[in-house]
């Protein structure tokens, strides 16, 4: 196995973005205008300040997700090697569940699936 | 008749009855868990306040833990496909966390129901790190003590943000999560480098393999040794890894800070001296002088960055920074006598700091922030003035209490392992984190308060519930009993290093 083409890889790939954004950095004339700085929207005047407020629930059931998909990824090498594991493969996968589901009743009981 | 029979071709492995048994006191503080966690998220819908119901099931949990895993079956066994090991050192330190933990959630039920933070979340969580912590303690693996050290150090970040309505307990959880993270980053990049140098995932293969092959024909193996060793640096707080402690102890909520402060260094400590004196014991004259400079600046800069602070939780956690240098140091030593001296600093670094965080608790109406708020306590309140007397003189080492023989113990073993210079800057630094705890105690007993008596809003003096009163008592007298009687100090080291050795 060869790794100094990798090596050499890393060096060339940082050096071509760097040199990209550099470019623009250093060469390009700055000249700020009160248009050309102002936030763009579709060309109208700016209606509101672009930071909006961000409603946390999204990020709630964004974390719900991930944990119940993670579950399920997990459930996938399980389900494959089954045959091999037996019977304690699958006691342990419903150990897994049932603690996963434990979790589950929590948050149903708290609200974090009512949404509103 | 167990129903784990395996019927298929290959049988990779089972659970055997052995298992079930050795770890009958971790199976059924995990069943506890689940049970307080449901208990609380159901019975809370209607309404009601189960903050002190669920705190008072985890104090009766962690007992029945304790009677359990004082009726295992001795010697040493490897459970669960060797992911875990157990023999005397480690059940010691068990007791010693449980009882801990009792401590501090008898601590944080008093201090939940005067601050009224109303979720029972709070003794799951304590559980659940608890549970890590165990697993960190007995874990024979890279994967196992990484999933302990993971599943105590989210509990952790949880906890130290505990109060949602305080910018200080955020600031400090944030800050605990990203250093710790990096640590747990260290950890893993440490752990990978051992395995792919060595090709061990156990830890007593290590012991087996550097038995046989020269360290230094294992190319690599020093530097992933350091890494790997410096997350547990950081977790507890020595010194090129300090600098999350001050911030961290200071923003939580007093009982939280008990937690922080007693139960990691436990089980770390535990973890440390099992790792370098057991497995890696063939690295000894590759990592003894590091962790030495690492615990000599550890307590020297723990003494003297604690001269300047006015605040107590803070101070409290530089004094924690130092005592963590003098426990590493006590490891340093590679004798059997260090393995003794860390158990006894360990076992009269958790009274001196139960005592000290239930007094604090007991304060909490008096608004003690800073050093000079203790001035008039002898007057007001000559019980807790006690407590803290006796906790501080412990702290500093001071002959009739059980610190001295901590310290005692660490430093003998320290000439014992030839290593002079440190334990000569060991003791000047004890003398020198001395003055800040005699300051303290000259506050409290020779200093005339400035708060009018009889004032309405001004309460000074302690208000204790009866079980924290009971605590308080017990510890402080405990720390006064034990120097006129140490052969149960002695008893339980000696038994408890042998394990380790043997």
């Amino acid at each position: 196995m060869s790794y100094p083409p990798i090596a050499g890889f890393m060096v060339l790939s940082a050096f071509i973005a760097s040199f990209i954004l550099g470019l623009s950095f250093f060469v390009a004339k700055l000249k700020p205008d009160g248009e050309k700085v102002s936030a763009y929207e579709c060309g109208f005047d700016p209606f509101d300040d672009a930071r909006a407020r961000f409603d946390v629930r999204f990020y709630l059931v964004a974390i719900l997700f991930i944990i119940f998909d993670l579950e399920v990824t997990f459930c996938f090498p399980w389900a494959l090697t089954l045959f091999y594991s037996g019977l304690f493969g699958f006691y342990s996968i419903v150990f897994f569940l049932g603690l996963l589901t434990l979790g589950f009743v929590y948050e149903w009981q708290k609200g974090a699936l009512d949404w509103e | 008749m167990f129903p784990f029979s395996v019927h298929s071709r290959f049988s990779y492995f089972s659970f055997f009855s052995n298992d079930l048994v050795s770890l009958l006191p971790e199976i059924f503080l995990v069943c506890c868990i689940c049970l307080f966690l449901v208990h609380g998220v159901v019975f809370s819908k209607t309404g009601r306040i189960l903050s002190t119901n669920v705190a008072n099931l985890s104090i009766l949990a962690l007992v029945f833990v304790c009677i359990l895993l004082c009726c295992s079956p001795g010697g040493n066994y490897l459970a669960a496909y060797s992911c875990f090991f157990e023999d005397d050192f480690i059940r010691i330190i068990k007791v010693f966390l449980l009882l801990t933990c009792i401590f501090c959630v008898t601590l944080s039920l008093f201090y939940i129901q005067l601050e009224k933070s109303n979720t029972f979340e709070y003794s799951v969580l304590l559980l659940i790190s608890l549970f890590g912590i165990i697993a960190v303690l007995g874990a024979n693996d890279f994967l196992s003590l990484y999933l302990g050290l993971e599943l105590q150090a989210l509990s952790f970040y949880t906890l130290a943000a505990n109060v949602r309505v305080s910018e200080f307990a955020t600031e400090a959880g944030l800050k605990y999560f990203v250093i710790g993270a990096v640590a747990s980053g260290f950890y893993l990049f440490g752990a990978s480098l051992l395995y792919g140098f060595t090709g061990c995932v156990r830890f007593s293969d290590f012991s087996l393999l550097l038995s046989h092959i020269a360290p230094a024909e294992v190319e690599g193996i020093f530097l992933a040794f350091f890494i790997f060793f410096s997350s547990f640096l950081f977790k507890v707080g020595a010194v090129p890894f300090h600098a999350w402690v001050p911030d961290v102890y200071e923003g939580t909520s007093l009982n939280v800070t008990a937690i922080f402060a007693l139960l990691p260094k436990l089980a770390l400590f535990g973890v440390i001296t099992r790792l370098l004196f057991c497995y890696f014991f063939s690295l000894f004259d590759v990592w003894q002088f590091p962790f030495v400079l690492c615990a000599v600046f550890s307590f020297v800069w723990g003494s003297l960055a604690a001269l300047g602070q006015g605040r107590i939780k803070r101070l409290l956690a530089y004094g924690g920074i130092s005592h963590s240098g003098y426990l590493l140091f006590g490891v340093c030593s590679g004798t059997v006598y260090g393995a003794q001296g860390v158990v006894i600093y360990l076992l009269s670094y958790i009274l001196s700091g139960v005592t000290i965080f239930c007094s604090l608790v007991g304060l909490r109406f008096s608004r003690v922030r800073y050093i000079a708020d203790f001035a008039g306590l002898s007057l007001f309140s000559p019980g807790v003035a006690f407590a803290i007397a006796a906790s501080l003189l412990s702290a500093a080492g001071i002959p009739p209490v059980v610190g001295f023989f901590g310290k005692l113990s660490i430093f003998l073993s320290a000439l014992a392992g030839s290593l002079y210079v440190g334990a000569l800057f060991g003791v000047l630094c004890s003398v020198i984190s001395t003055f800040y705890y005699l300051r303290i105690l000259r506050t409290i007993f020779f200093e005339n308060g400035s708060r009018p008596l009889g004032a309405f809003f001004s309460f000074f003096g302690s208000y204790f519930s009866k079980e924290l009163s009971f605590l308080v008592g017990f510890c402080a007298v405990l720390l006064f009993w034990i120097p006129i009687n140490p052969r149960i100090l002695f008893f339980i080291s000696f038994y408890s290093s042998i394990g380790l050795i043997g």
